[in-house]
C-alpha cells in the first residue's frame, strides 16, 4: 500500500515537471545598428544622440566584401534597426539571415537610378546563362541620391523611434541644406578648362550627376599606368586640356610623377568615405570639393 | 494479493482498460486540439499555393511533409506593401535523416520565442538549429554536422545532400517546432539547387570542365563539382541561379494590423487563382471537428468494452467469494467478526482498484505528448 502511494505521488511530480519549457525571453536591443561608415554618418547626423547608433564592421575592412562572424550577426539580428547602404554594396546582408522587417536598405528606392556593371557570365551544362552583373553600390557619392537616402533613413526612424519623430525631421532638413550647399558648388566649378575623369567604380553616381567622364581603371592606383595605356585615346591623349583623375588613395609620388610624364594626367583625392569617415558626410564632401577647387585651379592655364 | 499476484495484476490491467481508454483517447485528442488550434489561433492569415487547405496548415504551421505546391518569394513582398502588415515566409520540403527541414527567417524564432538552450541562433548559409525533440531523436548537439537527405536517391540530376552544420539546439516548447531542424530560407534554396558554390568559372583550367569560353562568358559542364558543405573558405562562393523574386517558399504566415489590412490580403491573394489565403483556426477547427468524431466513436466502444470489463470484474469478485468461503467460514470460527472479513475483502479490491487506476494516470500522462504521432496520422 506504502509503495502505492509513493509510485501516485512520483508520478504527480513527474508530470509536474514534464512540460517545463521556461525560457528566456528573446529581447531587441533599442539601438540602430549600421554597416558601413557612409551610413552611419548619415544616420548619426539624423539620430543626433537621440538613439544609440553603432557601426559594427571595422574601420580597416572594406564593408562591401567584409564578412561579420556569427556573434556580429546576432548582434545584428538583435538590433531595433539595421541600417545598410543597400543596391547590393554589403556582400553578406544579401544572404544574412537578418529580421527583414527590421532591416533599411536606404537605396532601395533609387532602383531605376542604379548603375550595373557586367560581370562574369557562366553557365552549367544546359541550364541557362548566369551572369554575375554588380551593381554599383557607392550611391551616397552623389550628393542628391544622397539625399534619397537619407529621407528613407529618416522614415524609418520615425516608424520606429516615434517620439523623436520631429527631432529627427529637423535634423533631416538641415543634413539636405548641408548637402544641398555643397552640390550647387560642385555645379559651379569651372570644369571648361580640364578635363576630369572619374573612374566608374566607385565614383560611377558622382560622374554621372556632374557630367564627368568615365574610366574602368582598377581599384588599385599602382596598376594604373598600365591601366591608362588602354583607356580610350579620345579620353586623355587627344584632349586639348589638362585631365584630371579623381582616386580614393594617393600613390607615392613617385608613382604620380610617372603618370603625369606618361600620360598627362593629374590626380585628385577624392574620398568616399566607405572604410572610414573622418567628420561627417557633409564635411567629407567639403574636402572633396576644396580639394577638386584646388586642383583645378593649379591645373588651370 | 501477494500470495494470488497474476490474479491481482490481470484485475489491475481491467481496471486499467475500463477507466484509462476513455481518458487516454480525451488526453490524445485533447492534446492534439491543443497543439493545433492553439498554434492556428496564434497566425491569423496563411498564405500558399492553391490546393489542400489542409496539407498547407499541416505544412506551414506543423513542419509536415505535404504535397502543397511552393509559390514564389515575390508574394512576401507584395504582402508587406500593405502598410502594418508583417509577413513571415516559410519552406518545408527537405528532411535531414527524416527529421523535416524547416526554413524561416529570423522573425521566426522572436514570433514563437524560441530561444537556444544551448549555441546560438542561425546565422548563416548552411548553418542549422534544431527543435529539443529533433536533437534527442537524432543524437546531435551544436558543432556536429547533420546530412539532408537527398530528395530522389537515384536521380544524378537531382541536387545533392548538403552537410548542415548545427550551431545550437532550442529550448523545448512542446510544440511541432521541437520536432523540426530549422534553416534560413538561403539554405533552402542551396538545398533545392537554386543555389551552389563552385570554383570560379574563369579559374577552372580543366579542359574538360570547360564547355566553351570567351571573352565575357563561359560556359561551365554539369560535370563541375558543386560544394556539398559550407564552410568559410567556399561561402563566398555560393550565389543564386534564379531571380529573388521567383525563388520558392512553401507558405507564408501573415498578421495584419488590422481587420480591414487583413481584408485586403485576402481579397488580393484570393484573386490569384493559383494561391489562397486562409484562416489557421478554421480550417484546424474542421480539422478537429473530424478527429472528434474519431473520438466519438472511441468513446462509444469504451462503454462497451467498460460494460465488459465492469461485468467480468463483477463475475471474478464473485467466483473469487465462492471459491474462499471456506477460508471466510475459518475466519468467522476464530473469531474474525463479519465486518472485519468485508475489510479484508475490501483491502483486496481496494489494492486491485488503485493499481488499474494508476496504470490509467500512467496510460494517459504517457499519451499526453503523442499529438505529434495523432499529427502524423492525420498528415499521412
Amino acid at each position: 500500500m506504502r509503495v502505492l502511494v509513493v509510485a501516485l505521488m512520483g508520478f504527480v511530480l513527474v508530470g509536474c515537471n514534464r512540460n517545463d519549457s521556461s525560457t528566456t525571453a528573446m529581447q531587441v536591443d533599442e539601438i540602430v545598428r549600421t554597416t558601413s561608415a557612409p551610413i552611419d554618418s548619415i544616420t548619426r547626423s539624423i539620430v543626433n544622440n537621440l538613439v544609440p547608433v553603432e557601426l559594427l564592421c571595422p574601420p580597416d575592412h572594406d564593408p562591401s566584401t567584409w564578412r561579420p562572424t556569427p556573434q556580429i550577426v546576432s548582434k545584428y539580428q538583435r538590433s531595433r534597426l539595421i541600417m545598410t547602404n543597400g543596391a547590393g554594396f554589403e556582400q553578406w546582408v544579401q544572404t544574412a539571415p537578418l529580421p527583414q522587417s527590421r532591416v533599411v536598405y536606404s537605396a532601395q528606392s533609387l532602383d531605376d537610378q542604379l548603375l550595373i556593371v557586367q560581370g562574369e557570365t557562366h553557365s552549367h551544362g544546359p541550364a541557362g546563362d548566369h551572369a554575375h552583373d554588380v551593381v554599383l553600390g557607392q550611391v551616397w557619392l552623389d550628393p542628391n541620391l544622397a539625399v534619397l537616402q537619407a529621407e528613407s533613413v529618416t522614415q524609418a526612424l520615425e516608424r520606429a523611434f516615434s517620439a523623436h519623430q520631429i527631432a529627427f525631421r529637423v535634423r533631416l532638413e538641415e543634413l539636405v541644406q548641408g548637402i544641398e550647399r555643397v552640390h550647387q558648388q560642385l555645379l559651379l566649378i569651372n570644369t571648361a578648362g580640364v578635363q576630369v575623369i572619374a573612374p566608374i567604380n566607385p565614383y560611377g553616381y558622382l560622374a554621372r550627376r556632374y557630367g564627368w567622364k568615365t574610366a574602368e581603371l582598377s581599384s588599385n592606383t599602382d596598376d594604373w599606368l598600365k591601366d591608362l595605356h588602354g583607356i580610350d585615346r579620345e579620353l586623355i591623349a587627344d584632349s586639348s586640356r589638362p585631365v584630371l583623375v579623381l582616386c580614393e588613395d594617393m600613390p607615392e609620388p613617385r608613382k604620380v610623377q610617372d603618370l603625369y610624364r606618361t600620360h598627362g594626367v593629374q590626380l585628385v583625392l577624392w574620398e568616399t568615405g566607405t572604410m572610414n569617415m573622418q567628420g561627417s558626410y557633409i564635411d567629407l564632401l567639403n574636402a572633396n570639393l576644396e580639394r577638386l577647387q584646388k586642383a583645378i585651379e593649379d591645373i588651370s592655364p | 494479493m501477494k500470495y494470488r499476484w497474476g490474479q491481482t495484476l490481470m484485475l489491475s490491467a481491467c481496471v486499467m482498460v475500463m477507466i484509462g481508454l476513455p481518458l487516454v483517447s480525451r488526453s490524445v485528442v485533447s492534446s492534439f486540439e491543443r497543439s493545433l488550434v492553439d498554434r492556428a489561433e496564434t497566425v491569423p492569415m496563411l498564405v500558399g499555393a492553391a490546393g489542400s487547405r489542409f496539407d498547407l496548415v499541416l505544412a506551414g504551421l506543423h513542419w509536415r511533409k505535404t504535397d502543397v505546391r511552393s509559390i514564389q518569394l515575390g508574394t512576401v513582398e507584395e504582402i508587406r506593401s500593405e502598410p502594418g502588415v508583417m509577413a513571415i515566409p516559410v519552406h518545408v520540403r527537405f528532411e535531414a535523416r527524416g527529421i523535416p527541414i524547416a526554413a524561416v527567417p529570423y522573425e521566426y524564432f522572436e514570433f514563437r520565442q524560441l530561444v537556444p538552450r544551448d549555441g546560438r541562433f542561425v546565422a548563416g548559409l548552411g548553418e542549422a538549429v534544431l527543435g529539443a525533440s529533433a536533437a534527442s531523436k537524432l543524437n546531435v548537439k551544436s558543432g556536429d554536422e547533420l546530412l539532408s537527405d537527398q530528395l530522389r536517391s537515384y536521380d544524378i540530376t537531382a541536387p545533392p545532400a548538403v552537410k548542415l552544420r548545427v550551431v545550437g539546439v532550442l529550448h523545448e516548447k512542446d510544440t511541432a517546432d521541437d520536432h523540426a531542424v530549422f534553416v534560413d530560407l538561403e539554405t533552402a534554396w542551396l538545398l533545392e539547387g537554386l543555389s551552389h558554390g563552385h570554383k570560379e568559372a574563369s579559374a577552372i583550367n580543366d579542359d574538360q570542365l570547360i564547355i566553351g569560353k570567351s571573352k565575357d562568358r563561359v560556359a561551365l559542364s554539369g560535370a563541375v563539382i558543386e560544394y556539398q558543405r559550407v564552410d568559410d573558405s567556399t561561402v563566398d562562393s555560393f550565389h543564386l541561379h534564379a531571380e529573388r523574386d521567383q525563388l520558392p517558399i512553401t507558405a507564408v504566415l501573415v498578421f495584419p494590423g488590422s481587420e480591414k489590412t487583413a481584408a485586403i490580403v485576402r481579397t488580393r491573394v484570393n484573386a490569384n487563382a493559383s494561391m489562397q489565403a486562409l484562416s489557421p483556426s478554421v480550417i484546424s477547427q474542421e480539422l478537429m471537428d473530424s478527429v472528434l468524431q474519431v473520438r466519438r466513436v472511441v468513446d462509444a466502444i469504451s462503454i462497451l468494452v467498460g460494460g465488459a470489463m465492469l461485468g467480468l470484474l463483477i463475475l471474478i469478485g464473485s467466483l473469487s467469494y465462492r471459491s474462499r468461503s471456506e477460508e471466510v467460514r475459518t475466519l468467522l470460527e476464530i473469531g474474525a467478526t463479519k465486518q472485519q472479513v468485508v475489510v479484508l475483502f475490501g483491502i483486496e479490491f481496494g489494492g486491485v482498484l488503485i493499481l488499474g487506476i494508476v496504470g490509467a494516470l500512467i496510460a494517459v500522462w504517457l499519451s499526453s505528448g503523442e499529438s505529434m504521432f495523432l499529427l502524423s496520422l492525420v498528415s499521412n
